[in-house]
């Protein structure tokens, strides 16, 4: 069987405006998804860098020797209410996968989440959940 | 693989420590006699003489694979030292050279030539042999004799140097011979590059590189095939193979040239041959360009992009009758036949013979029926010609249901055929709610008793605008790419190509898509036939 292939066709140009809000999508699974989520501030981020400190003998200064430096990594805290927003999230929560995230100002990484912590408060009808998640930015699946 | 044979033509160094019998230093050093040689007359030990040499002009075609030096000694006690290097003078004005770690024989009794193993695949200054290097060579002998009688005027631990020699070993270059594509390929937009190489010293092809360029690219005045930037290319591959199925496709109706170099592998690195090239056009009954639509759905938060395939799905006889009628039944008042007389394209048509007066129908069968999406559009498309009196002609769509039920059928706007050209009848309509499958009917109205009408050209396929392509494609899916520079670049969306649905209709979201700015789509079918 040989592969043939067509020409080109293009859609019209289209622009999306920022929506400014926050998203998570599995992006090898976007079933797994949720939007519009309460994110606190502020923002926790850090980025690390590989290296060695040196000290040589008669220097008067130490010396660093760098090698590679990371993405922007750090932490999300989000406030749910209710089983139903609790019930969108915790999958995304525990999703052990590569997330896709847009922030409300249209950036958008890839982030995989490795710590998660929460608190629970107020009548059980109505949970308040406070969750933190520690993430680190990874490359595109 | 070719070997030269350098002899020494001057002094480098050392010559004042050192005396010639029979002649000059060197001179006694390239002559092939024992009756002259070179001896140490002076008290200082170790002493070295240094020998430059003729050299070999290479061609452009041949490369060094290492360089040796041989050298024909003796000497009257076992406590004789002799040390050999070689060297490149690197700066001749400065003196400089760069030496090889020295090779020692000791207690050479008896004149003998001996190979001293250096086998330099590399220069002694680190760098690749070139032909300047090997302009430059000298060859250090050093006589290191230790003893009680090392001095003048009769030492007996001397070495005696009669002869030297440095053996410059070549590899040839590659060649091959592109073999294919060659002039117009018509089965594939993936053609494979294949080549026969030639190593004439026998040695294995290491690896190759495989760069199309389109006929604007290498028709350029600044074309080069190793800076210009190629349609595809492969970069260098390790591999024994002599050939390769392309793994991006080619645009139709365009002519490229695929230019291939081989290596061998020379003292771990790859020898290239120069490229060679094989030109071809690409001339294929490619499949339909699609239909592509996008819109940002808000809730998911993804750009979904819709494709419409427009590929014809009938079989290749169905749409063109080169073989015979099958998968086509006459319906209402006529036979059907297969036409040489007359034809659109190919050389054959369905010819329709009207039984009596009145409308006759024909369709494709209910076993070849196509798979349809409910509420989506589907086309298609015939062309008609009358035998000898023009009627209302015109192409339809039946809808049958999941279980094979007719539920309507569409009708395009009926048009008059001829007896001297072909006309070309249309059909777009949204499939019915309940409809799994649908054949493809044409109609000719009001027809006189025993008339024939022609038909050939029929397609059917999903999406509007209606579209013939040959049949028999299967396999169906998209490429879709989006560009966020006016489409200047398109880089492949996450997914794709996609796999089309049996009705050609495949989506595919973009949840990736860059916010607050412009971007474009674009996609493009491929099947197999």
């Amino acid at each position: 069987m040989a592969v043939l292939s067509s020409g080109y066709v293009s859609t019209e140009p289209i622009q999306i405006t920022n929506p400014g809000i926050w998203s998570f999508t599995a992006i090898e699974n976007p079933e797994l998804k949720v939007r519009s989520l309460r994110v606190q501030q502020p923002l926790n981020s850090q980025i690390v860098e590989s290296y060695g400190q040196f000290k040589p003998l008669g220097a008067s200064k130490t010396v660093i020797i760098a090698t590679s430096i990371y993405g922007i990594d750090g932490s999300y805290e989000f406030t749910t209410q209710g089983e139903t927003e609790w019930d969108n999230l915790y999958p995304v929560l525990t999703y052990q996968g590569v997330l896709h995230v847009h922030d409300p100002l249209g950036r958008q990484k890839y982030v995989r989440f490795v710590d998660r912590t929460w608190t629970e408060v107020g009548p059980i009808g109505n949970l308040i959940r406070n969750a933190k998640v520690n993430y680190f930015e990874v490359g595109a699946p | 693989m070719a070997e030269y044979t350098l002899r020494p033509n001057a002094n480098w160094n050392g010559d004042n420590l050192f005396t010639g019998t029979g002649g000059a230093d060197y001179a006694v050093l390239a002559d092939d006699t024992d009756a002259t040689y070179l001896l140490r007359t002076d008290l200082t030990v170790p002493a070295s003489y240094e020998a430059e040499f003729g050299t070999q002009t290479l061609s452009a075609d041949e490369t060094i694979t290492s360089v040796n030096v041989r050298a024909r000694i003796s000497s009257l006690a076992a406590d004789s030292l002799a040390q050999f290097s070689i060297g490149v003078i690197t700066d001749r004005n400065g003196r400089a050279v760069s030496y090889s770690i020295p090779i020692t024989k000791q207690g050479i009794t008896a004149a003998n030539t001996f190979d001293l193993g250096i086998k330099l695949t590399a220069a002694p200054n680190g760098a690749s042999w070139t032909q300047t290097l090997l302009d430059n060579l000298v060859v250090k002998f050093t006589d290191g004799a230790t003893g009680s009688s090392i001095l003048p005027p009769n030492p007996t631990n001397r070495t005696t140097l009669y002869a030297l020699y440095v053996d410059v070993v070549t590899a040839p270059r590659p060649t091959l011979t592109v073999t294919a594509p060659s002039g117009t390929v018509t089965n594939t937009s993936f053609p494979s590059v294949t080549w026969t190489p030639v190593f004439s010293d026998g040695s294995p092809q290491a690896a190759y590189e495989i760069k199309i360029f389109d006929s604007t690219t290498y028709g350029g005045a600044s074309f080069s095939p190793d800076t210009s930037t190629p349609t595809i290319g492969t970069g260098i591959i390790t591999s024994t193979n002599n050939g390769q199925t392309l793994e991006g496709d080619l645009a139709n109706s365009t002519t490229y040239r695929a230019y291939v170099r081989v290596a061998s592998l020379i003292n771990g690195n790859n020898y290239f041959s120069d490229w060679a090239y094989s030109q071809f056009t690409l001339s294929i009954d490619s499949p339909a360009t699609p239909t592509v639509s996008a819109f940002y759905d808000s809730n998911t938060g993804a750009v979904t992009v819709t494709i419409f395939g427009r590929t014809n799905t009938l079989s290749a006889n169905q749409a063109s009758f080169e073989t015979d009628t099958t998968g086509w039944a006459a319906v209402a008042n006529c036979s059907i036949s297969r036409s040489t007389s007359q034809y659109s394209s190919g050389v054959a048509s369905l010819a329709v013979l009207s039984g009596s007066a009145g409308d006759m129908t024909a369709s494709t069968t209910t076993a070849t029926k196509f798979t349809v999406a409910p509420n989506n559009k589907f086309s298609a498309t015939a062309e008609f010609k009358a035998g000898a009196t023009p009627r209302a002609c015109s192409v339809g769509i039946i809808w049958l249901t999941s279980a094979g039920a007719v539920i309507s059928t569409s009708y395009g706007t009926a048009e008059n055929d001829s007896t001297s050209a072909w006309n070309e009848c249309n059909v777009s309509a949204t499939a019915p709610a309940t409809a799994a499958y649908a054949q493809v009917i044409v109609k000719i109205a009001s027809a006189g008793s025993s008339e024939t009408h022609y038909v050939d050209k029929v397609a059917f396929h999903a999406g509007e605008t209606p579209v013939w392509t040959r049949g028999g494609f299967s396999t169906f899916s998209f490429v879709v790419e989006r560009s966020d520079d006016s489409g200047t670049t398109y880089s492949a969306v996450r997914n794709s190509p996609v796999t089309a649905s049996a009705s050609q209709i495949a989506t595919i979201d973009d949840y990736e898509v860059p916010l607050d700015t412009t971007v474009t789509y674009r996609a493009k079918a491929r099947a197999e036939i």
